[in-house]
């Protein structure tokens, strides 16, 4: 790994390192032996790069019964609610930009999501 | 094989070290500060001169984040400030758990204002909190006016935001404008202030905003 890569990559070390404590508790709280999939949540406004996370989590689960589980996201839009019109929608671009009315800025509804939706276990 | 509904916040630990923290804080009246900029953007700079302005009015802690080095924290030390360093050893940001390590170097008590420096970063230290009352950011001139566009989050989750060296503003292609522009539309109670910590200019808006809130949180 280059020293370039470094700190991104350490960021989605401690996202891996945080699901991975949740994942051992819930598979032991339903007595599983081995943890197949997770399955997450990540809004477009988290920066979690897949690939990152992947490795990172591949580092975290060696000796666990986590070990080779899968990894699957379902990414959520960044959704905006238009702060003239209340009009909705999903950013496209860079900046919140209504979609209807095109005014600059509004509240955000969601986008923000980092969370363990799911998983399979045996 | 099982399919398991979960339903869980990764962060959910953390967030809940930083309420802790938040705890304790609003218990001693302490008012604190998540300050955040990419590296080089001049936080311990525009730290110094902050506390040159505002350490007769009231007592200031200050916890410096790096990934190694204690610079920071003995520069903060030369003006009579208590400075603790966290060297996070690789770690791209601080977290709660970081944070309530360090507080037991401090009498939280006698304390108006702390201010934790966080790791030079625009991308990780906007997800995790520590328990502030406020993130500030800086984003220096020399940067670039694109950078609200590339770290929405971070704009998102500052309540102000110091456009810093603006003396070197002949010198680059950057638009103030379009930084305070792109910001508002990013949050649009975001407080603003256009900074040159080497020659002083705008300074006293920043200190006084800053001290207002200190008072506030006092009561």
């Amino acid at each position: 790994m280059g020293s370039g890569f470094r700190p991104r990559a350490v960021h989605e070390l401690s996202i891996a390192q945080s699901i991975l404590d949740t994942v051992l508790e819930q598979a032991d709280k339903h007595g599983a032996v081995r943890v197949l999939r997770i399955h997450l949540r990540i809004g477009q406004l988290t920066a979690v790069v897949q690939e990152a996370l992947d490795m990172a989590f591949e580092v975290l689960t060696r000796d666990t019964i986590a070990a080779h589980a899968r990894i699957t996201v379902e990414r959520v839009p960044w959704r905006v609610r238009c702060s003239r019109c209340e009009h909705e929608y999903s950013v496209q671009n860079d900046l919140p930009t209504c979609s209807r009315c095109g005014h600059l800025g509004g509240e955000t509804l969601g986008g923000r999501e980092l969370q363990i939706v799911e998983m399979d276990i045996e | 094989m099982t399919t398991v509904r979960v339903i869980r916040d990764i962060l959910e630990a953390n967030d809940r070290i930083a309420r802790d923290n938040a705890g304790l804080f609003s218990r001693s009246g302490v008012f604190v500060i998540n300050l955040m900029s990419s590296p080089g953007a001049g936080k311990t700079t525009l730290l110094e001169r902050t506390i040159e302005r505002l350490a007769q009015r009231m007592k200031i802690g200050v916890i410096e984040g790096d990934i190694q080095s204690s610079i920071d924290a003995e520069r903060i030390e030369r003006h009579g400030v208590k400075a603790v360093q966290i060297n996070t050893g690789g770690a791209c940001h601080l977290d709660g758990n970081m944070i309530r390590d360090a507080l037991d170097e401090f009498d939280l008590d006698t304390l108006d204002l702390l201010v934790v420096e966080n790791v030079g970063n625009l991308v990780c230290p906007a997800e995790f909190q520590v328990g502030e009352d406020m993130k500030v950011m800086l984003l220096s001139v020399t940067e670039g006016d694109d950078k609200p566009l590339k770290y929405p989050l971070m704009f998102q989750q500052s309540r102000a935001l110091v456009i810093h060296k603006i003396d070197l503003l002949p010198y680059v292609n950057c638009s103030v404008e379009a930084i305070e522009q792109r910001a508002r539309a990013l949050r649009n109670d975001i407080e603003i202030f256009q900074v040159s910590s080497t020659r002083g200019d705008g300074l006293e808006p920043w200190v006084e905003w800053l001290a207002s809130q200190v008072a506030n949180k006092r009561g």
